[in-house]
């Protein structure tokens, strides 16, 4: 599995930096989005090959069990990751609100005096 | 020893104490500290002795090689005098000098802490601890010339000098500790007894050797460094006399002095010293003759007498020092006197341009007699100090055999006799302009140039008297076994018809300039080096600006992608560093895929091309959302049902949040048109991103093939029913082994929402308030001060 | 008794909460308790400095799990002198917040944020686990983003947004060089991963995984050219909160890149440190000339702030025992002589009202006590003996010329040469130049502005303590560059504590 892991992580991550480079507000909360769920995808991958193994509850039954270190890794940062996503919402909306515009490019023209 | 150097600093405080009370008269008190410290040194030098060597120690940074040590010698013991008693005249010069209003603590203070430095410069031993004196000598300097700070002609000139002073410095830093490096000693005694050969490695001596000297020439004002000292003279006079005559600007004979017998055995000494010194006394007698402010000419004067200085070093080297302090005594009395007469004739006219004075003679004759006395010894002229000295420098050179030396010493001389001649006729004789007013000095500010001019005369013409003295000091090393008799007369040699012609040439020169009504009396532009200065500073500002967005720093939509850029450059670079051991064991990558896996992974790659190309908001978050639901199975596929669970969760509160926002933009319709122009950075994007997405899908695969084979995961495993009491390893981990994290977690929630909810106070807008409609958000009252 | 060492992280977050929740509305009585608790944290910072140093390094373990399977914090000497310097600091800017601005006109978020901020930065000095630091260093980021976005005006607000957008980034970066560890290593704690990387020197993963470190916290400490968020956001601070970013907040960056290199990773990454050196000496120069291009006091010292980060990189990259010692000295001086240039700045703009240097003018005449605090850290920044920056500069230079690194040494010169332009700039600009006709040297409240200037002359007689006592301090930052740079000792004082779970 972690061959297809490993494209569907390189897909998401230039996914995620090819929506960050835009200039609409919109184009960048996507990409921030899915950029957090790039790292995640990341981050469990690092568990190792989940094929025949089971999930990290110690039900009766044997068997291998997968590596639960990441899972936990991912649940922090994906709750990190959230708020992050709730500030910058409520970023990129105080800016729209005080600049008028949604397009990044438009924000930073050169203005009067040098302040 | 310590007090000698302290006391004029531990006076400050007394003076800012007293200054508002005592006003102008402040001056004669602060020249007690200088006279306290002479008087100390007196005492000191008698109980040396002769021709001492003392040194002190007292450890201050050992781990950085910096110590308190100081070396009580004739050179320093010499250079100690002339900054006390050139000081205390200074003061009581001063005290007359500044009028009613200024702001006399300041002054003083800045003054008195000059004061500690150059004692400390002159006394130490340790080369690093010289170095600290020598760039506070700088600082005080700096704020002396900028006193008038509201000029802009003295601004610039502190400037100027602080950063002419400073680079040089930093020059001469890296020589010392190159210095320091090869031969394993700061200690200047000790350097002074070493023999160069003893030391390792030949390159660096050599380096030492040139940068010592260009500290020495920056400080000395020396070509090319010459500019600063005629901007340093926007300073008060005083301050002109003290440090940009008699002892800052001696620092650098004093270091090349100090430096001579370390380095003296190097060929590469006696061209550069030479070469540099006597070019500069040429070139600054060239550039007094062109000048017409008075202070300015006195200014290339000093640069020009400076290189003589400079260049007896460079002489000696070949024929052994003897006068060196003759020179440096002889040089401090008339300069000293002539800037004060200077300031004398500044204070009574109002005026400095030498073209618009004449006539002064009748009304200041103690000062006319002072300044004729210094321009005689500045001419070389017999029954003076200065041509006992010219006369010994000019036997050095003979002795010698430097004939280019020696042409261009006698051609500097005469242009200095000639503008020499200029100073005193077209000031003190002649007719006075009707437009010029006058009022007559007083005696208490005509005193000390006149001390100074009566010294210089008297020792002039009995120099024998300063034979004991001179022998006295001489420092091991540096000055010959010989004792030193000076004498005016030493029989018809070259040096006397040679003195004769410079004085007939000179003073020719003077006529002719004079007849021509010095018409070329104006610095040709391209040797204004200070203005080149200015030029450079402000082009420094442009080309930092143009230089600040040519690296885009200025233009935030790049700072991205400069960001990704360098991560995808280093990446790069690592693994091409050693490619194979990046990418070995990637054959044995597992490529069997399973159906299932395939098919989430797929919906997930569709859903995020459907981001990527569909047209409208609305429904580039549906694409986004199925990515994001798709990728919840992907989780439940890697075992993890709790992340699987946190991720839906997560996810349906991201997008009502993400709609809300949506819902208060304007709608995508109107941002279509602007895709378009998008499109020109489209190919740096993909590439970009392409980059980034391939870097990462190696790093994948690279953990897979180079994991630990001992990680820690499994062992919460083993512990998590027994230790953590549960059986959700997962859950055991994020709340008892690892909770603290969790901690962690929990407050950056809360600080995203105190984030976010700061985002939206506002508060309305307080008097002006002319805001057509009010920004939304929630208010908060400002409360009015009670 | 070592459960102390959680209480510098815990002891601010309380304080923000009881703030939030208690003590809501801005009121004196608030501030007393901010101001209390700040100098409680000082106090508390001292007393574990002076532990420190006479002990092995002290460590606690969160929840009694032995390493690695719980999070341990660690304090040595380098955590420690880090731990003292942001408490003091902190509590400088704190006290010259409430003379920046009055009771009712008080942000009321604004003090709490500090405080999560002040925990966010002291975690990251505790922790001795690489993913609690990157959960530490998200406290901080947010927090830093919520402050800097707290008091901007409208048209200051979007200078936030590539401050947002690199340091998102570089989070994520964060999390997958966290993972990559993992993978690589097997273990988060920091004590573990150095035991592992010893044994496995010359495996590759070693150096991605430090690549990928250094990418991170060279974001964070603003080496080029990850630096530009920077120098444009730090100004639309207010000066006490800009004073403690600039004091502060970069040097995480620098303080883990000393933890990484010194006691992580092993010490044979030559190619690395010497990549390191060289970006450092383009930081030095580029950032400084940055400075020169600058017209208004924040943005020249935003900009110097990058210039002397540098200095410390470039010290890192030498990686000498005295090249860390130098570091650590020069963290020191920095931070002080930084967050007090800052807060002089804050004092020049409450007295001209703008910090606008075309526009200011006349502060000699009416603060000469400011303008002598000025005077004196500027030259200090500038590397003027004996003041404290000299030291640091000295020893620098001094490593580099040992190494035969001749470029850099004369990047690092030709960089001090610059700043001491730049600084005279303001000088010249804001003290010494005439006041021009619309402007004002009077501040609006004279009280307030003499317990600013008396802050600010406090930051200033420690710096030159710092300066005249260089022995003292170089001492100091001897001893902990030798403890940063024995891993074994670490990794004993980590190991040597049993705990539930141990093998």
């Amino acid at each position: 599995m972690q061959i297809e892991t490993a494209l569907l992580v390189g897909l998401l991550f230039a996914v995620s930096v090819y929506l960050l480079l835009h200039k609409s507000f919109v184009r960048i909360l996507f990409g921030f989005v899915t950029l957090t769920n790039a790292t995640n995808l990341f981050l469990i991958s690092m568990s190792g090959d989940p094929d025949g193994k089971r999930a990290p509850i110690l039900a009766e039954g044997s068997g291998p069990i997968v590596d639960p270190l990441p899972q936990a890794l991912v649940l922090t940062a994906i709750v990190i990751g959230f708020g992050l996503t709730i500030y910058l919402i409520m970023l990129l909306y105080r800016i729209f609100l005080d600049a008028k515009t949604t397009d990044a490019s438009k924000l930073f023209l050169p203005e009067a005096d040098d302040e | 020893m310590f007090a000698v150097i302290l006391l004029p600093a531990l006076a400050v405080p007394l003076v800012l104490a007293l200054a508002p009370r005592l006003g102008q008269r402040v001056g004669y008190l602060v020249g007690a500290a200088p006279l306290g410290s002479a008087g100390l040194l007196a005492w000191l030098a008698a109980s040396t002795g002769s021709q001492p060597r003392v040194i002190l120690e007292i450890p201050w940074v050992p781990q950085l090689g910096v110590n308190l040590s100081f070396l009580i010698d004739g050179l320093s013991i010499f250079y100690g005098f002339v900054i006390c008693v050139i000081g205390v005249l200074v003061c009581w010069y001063a005290a007359e000098y500044l009028g009613r209003k200024y702001a006399h603590a300041r002054f003083y203070s800045c003054l008195l802490f000059f004061m500690t430095a150059m004692l400390g410069t002159v006394f130490s031993n340790n080369l690093l601890l010289l170095f600290v004196f020598w760039e506070l000598t700088g600082v005080a300097s700096f704020l002396l010339i900028g006193f008038f700070h509201e000029s802009d002609e003295s601004r610039r000139g502190a400037r100027q000098a602080l950063l002419v002073t400073a680079a040089t410095g930093l020059c001469m830093l890296v020589g010392i500790i190159l210095l320091g490096l090869s031969s394993g000693t700061y200690s200047l005694a000790t350097l002074a007894d070493g023999s160069l050969s003893d030391y390792k490695d030949g390159g660096w001596i050599a380096a030492s050797c040139v940068l010592l000297l260009v500290g020495a020439f920056g400080k000395s004002a020396q070509f090319p460094f010459q500019f600063w000292l005629p901007g340093a003279m926007a300073a008060p006079t005083p301050v002109s006399a003290y440090l940009h005559s008699a002892t800052m600007v001696k620092l650098g004979v004093f270091l090349t002095g100090r430096i001579f017998p370390i380095f003296h055995s190097l060929d590469l000494w006696f061209w550069l010293v030479c070469g540099v010194g006597f070019f500069t006394m040429l070139f600054g007698a060239f550039l007094a003759l062109r000048s017409n402010d008075l202070k300015a000419i006195l200014a290339y004067s000093t640069v020009s007498q400076l290189g003589f200085l400079i260049g007896a070093y460079g002489v000696g080297s070949k024929t052994g020092i003897q006068a060196d302090t003759l020179h440096v005594l002889s040089h401090v009395l008339y300069k000293g006197s002539l800037f004060m007469t200077a300031g004398i004739v500044d204070h009574c006219t109002g005026l400095r341009d030498v073209r618009k004075l004449g006539g002064l003679g009748r009304y200041m004759p103690v000062t006319a007699f002072s300044a004729a006395i210094g321009v005689a010894a500045l001419a070389g002229l017999p029954l003076t100090t200065g041509f006992i000295s010219k006369e010994l420098l000019l036997a050095d050179l003979v002795d010698a055999r430097a004939w280019v030396w020696f042409a261009l010493v006698a051609l500097s001389a005469t242009l200095t006799v000639a503008f020499a001649a200029r100073l005193f006729f077209n000031v003190f004789t002649g007719s006075k302009p009707e437009a010029l007013s006058v009022h007559r000095p007083g005696w208490a500010i005509q005193t000390p140039p006149l001390l100074l001019a009566l010294a210089a005369l008297i020792l002039g013409t009995f120099p024998g008297l300063l034979d004991g003295t001179l022998n006295a000091i001489k420092v091991a090393g540096l000055h010959g076994e010989e004792p030193i008799h000076l004498a005016l007369w030493h029989g018809f040699n070259l040096e006397v018809l040679t003195t004769a012609l410079i004085i007939v040439c000179g003073g020719g020169l003077y006529l002719l300039c004079q007849k021509s009504g010095w018409k070329r009396a104006e610095i040709p532009t391209f040797l204004r080096f200070d203005a080149a200065f200015e030029r450079g500073l402000d082009g420094l500002s442009v080309f930092s600006k143009r230089l600040t967005l040519a690296l885009r720093a200025d233009w935030p939509p790049a700072y991205l992608p400069i960001v990704i850029f360098f991560l995808l450059v280093s990446l790069a670079g690592t693994v091409a560093v050693s490619s194979s051991r990046f990418f070995e064991g990637f054959s044995a990558i597992d490529i069997s895929l399973s159906p299932l896996h395939t098919f989430v992974a797929v919906m997930i790659a569709a859903s995020l091309v459907g981001v990527i190309v569909l047209r409208r908001w609305t429904t580039q978050l549906i694409a986004l959302s199925v990515a994001g639901f798709f990728l919840t199975f992907y989780f439940v596929l890697y075992r993890a049902p709790d992340l699987a669970m946190t991720q839906i969760l997560v996810e349906s509160a991201s997008v009502v949040m993400i709609l809300l926002l949506l819902s208060r933009f304007p709608s995508s319709r109107l941002f279509r048109s602007e895709e378009k122009r998008e499109a020109k950075g489209r190919i740096f994007r993909v590439i970009l991103s392409g980059g980034v997405g391939l870097v990462m899908t190696g790093l994948v695969l690279f953990a897979d093939r180079h994991s630990h084979p001992d990680p820690i995961g499994p062992k919460y495993l083993e512990l998590s029913k027994p230790l953590a009491e549960g059986t959700n390893a997962v859950n055991t981990i994020l709340v008892d082994f690892r909770g603290f994290d969790t901690l962690g977690e929990i407050t950056v929630l809360l600080i995203a929402t105190l984030g976010a909810l700061g985002l939206m106070m506002r508060y309305k807008r307080g008097r002006a308030g002319n805001d057509p409609a009010p920004a939304p958000g929630f208010f908060l009252e400002k409360k009015r001060r009670p | 008794m070592n459960n102390l060492l959680v209480l510098p992280f815990l002891l601010p977050v309380l304080t923000a909460v009881i703030c939030c929740l208690f003590v809501g509305r801005p009121g004196v009585g608030r501030r007393v308790f901010i101001a209390i608790s700040a100098a409680a944290q000082c106090a508390l910072a001292f007393y574990l400095a002076v532990r420190a140093f006479h002990e092995p390094p002290l460590v606690l373990l969160m929840g009694g799990w032995a390493p690695p399977l719980g999070v341990v914090l660690v304090v040595d000497g380098l955590a420690a002198i880090m731990l003292c310097l942001s408490t003091v600091v902190a509590l400088a800017c704190i006290l010259f917040s409430y003379a920046e601005i009055p009771v009712w006109a008080e942000q009321p978020l604004r003090l709490p944020l500090m405080q999560l901020l002040v925990a966010g930065i002291n975690l990251s000095f505790l922790t001795g686990d690489l993913f609690n630091l990157f959960v530490a260093f998200e406290i901080m980021l947010v927090a830093s983003y919520a402050l800097l976005t707290l008091e901007a005006n409208d048209r200051h607000i979007k200078e936030a947004f590539p401050y947002l957008a690199v340091n998102m980034f570089g989070s994520a970066l964060f999390l997958v060089a966290a993972g990559l560890a993992y993978s690589v290593f097997g273990t988060l704690n920091l004590a573990d991963i150095s035991r592992r990387a010893e044994a496995m020197q010359g495996d590759f993963g070693v150096m991605v995984v430090a690549v990928l470190l250094v990418v991170v916290f060279g974001i964070k400490a603003g080496v080029f050219p990850l630096y530009y968020w920077l120098p444009n956001s730090y100004p639309i601070l207010p000066f006490s909160l800009g004073a403690f970013y600039s004091g502060m907040l970069t040097k995480v960056g620098i303080y883990v890149l000393l933890r990484t290199f010194g006691t992580v990773f092993p010490h044979n990454l030559t190619q690395l440190y010497t990549a390191l050196a060289w970006l450092a000496g383009l930081t030095m120069v580029l950032a400084v000339l940055g400075a020169v291009s600058r017209n208004f006091i924040r943005g020249i010292l935003s900009f110097h702030i990058v210039s002397q980060i540098g200095y410390m990189i470039l010290a890192i990259g030498f990686f000498t025992p005295l090249a860390i010692a130098a570091c650590i000295f020069y963290v020191i001086h920095h931070i002080i002589v930084k967050s007090s240039l800052f807060l002089i700045g804050g004092t020049a703009m409450f007295y001209n009202r703008t910090d606008n240097l075309a526009r200011m003018g006349g502060l000699l005449k009416a603060s000469p006590i400011l303008a002598t605090c000025f005077i004196i850290q500027a030259f200090s920044l500038a590397g003027v003996p004996p003041l404290s920056g000299f030291w640091g500069k000295y020893a620098i230079i001094l490593v580099g010329l040992e190494e035969h690194r001749y470029w850099l040494v004369v990047a690092a010169l030709v960089a001090s040469v610059l700043t001491l332009v730049s600084m005279l700039k303001i000088w010249m600009g804001a003290f010494w130049q005439k006041l021009p006709a619309d402007g004002t040297a009077d501040p609006e409240a004279p009280a307030a502005a003499r317990t600013m200037t008396a802050i600010v002359c406090a930051l200033t007689l420690i710096s030159l303590a710092i300066g005249f006592g260089a022995e003292f301090f170089f001492g100091i930052a001897q001893t902990a560059a030798t403890s940063l740079l024995d891993p074994a000792q670490y990794r004993e004082a980590v190991f040597s504590l049993t705990g539930k779970g141990g093998q």
